[in-house]
């Protein structure tokens, strides 16, 4: 009896695993799908409203935006069923995890530049934000 | 890259983010504290229709476009990681607007995530 209650506890933390490693998915792609999206057209315009407005109207049609906006909705999803099975101040740090896949994914996918330093300054962030979150 | 418009966007979005999280909760808070026996849903409609609530809202929606404008205009990797520094603004906001307590671990947390963000603005 004692194995099948510690294989079924080993089960459930297998589960909440893949909960959280969906929810980097699902966060990682919606802030890449954002961010293609976005830049498809161009930079946000600061100097003129109507010019602003015309780029809103745009992004708010553009179908990577959509994605991008369905992606945080699962993410959403995903995260109650997280916090219905885990402590919000547990739960609430290992999201932070994100800030190393949307770096990465950066550099994979967008080619961006990512240097020693700035993981470095991630890590420090992830730390700070588990200490905040208490 | 981190030019002067898009700092001052950044910050705004961060403002208007803090400020809008504030009067949701006074909002909430306040309605549900008067909601005697309206229920659940009636008691939830109620917290909606507090001026508060709906001015965090608006508050919540300029910083939403505050940041789509920052993302756009900067890298995933530098926006993104300098977003963490919601934790640091909120944290404040609920410090010196709410009067919630924060422990000596919390304020070591916002020195660390404040350290990481000098470490990514420099790299």
């Amino acid at each position: 009896m004692r194995a099948g209650k510690e294989s079924r506890a080993a089960i459930v933390n297998f589960r909440i695993l893949g909960l959280f490693a969906l929810i980097l998915v699902w966060d990682t792609s919606a802030q890449l799908l954002l961010k293609i999206g976005l830049s498809s057209h161009g930079e946000f315009p600061l100097d003129r409203a109507d010019a602003a407005l015309s780029y809103l109207a745009a992004i708010a049609v553009e179908p990577m935006v959509w994605l991008g906006a369905a992606a945080l909705g699962l993410a959403f999803i995903t995260w109650l069923a997280i916090i219905a099975r885990v402590e919000l101040s547990k739960a609430h740090p290992a999201t932070s995890f994100s800030y190393v896949t949307v770096t990465i994914a950066s550099a994979v996918f967008l080619h961006e530049t990512v240097s020693v330093m700035k993981m470095a300054g991630i890590l420090l962030i992830m730390l700070g934000v588990w200490l905040v979150a208490e | 890259m981190l030019t002067m418009e898009n700092i001052v966007v950044f910050v705004l979005a961060l403002v208007l983010n803090a400020l809008g999280s504030v009067l949701l909760k006074q909002g909430a808070s306040r309605r549900w504290a008067q909601r005697q026996d309206r229920g659940k849903l009636a008691g939830t409609l109620h917290m909606l229709l507090s001026r508060r609530v709906i001015l965090g809202l608006l508050l919540q929606v300029g910083a939403v476009l505050g940041w789509l404008a920052f993302v756009s205009r900067t890298a995933l990797s530098l926006a993104f990681p300098l977003s963490s520094i919601s934790n640091v603004t909120i944290l404040l906001a609920s410090h010196y607007l709410l009067r919630e307590q924060v422990s000596p671990r919390r304020w070591g947390g916002v020195a660390l995530i404040l350290g990481g963000i000098a470490l990514i603005v420099r790299a």
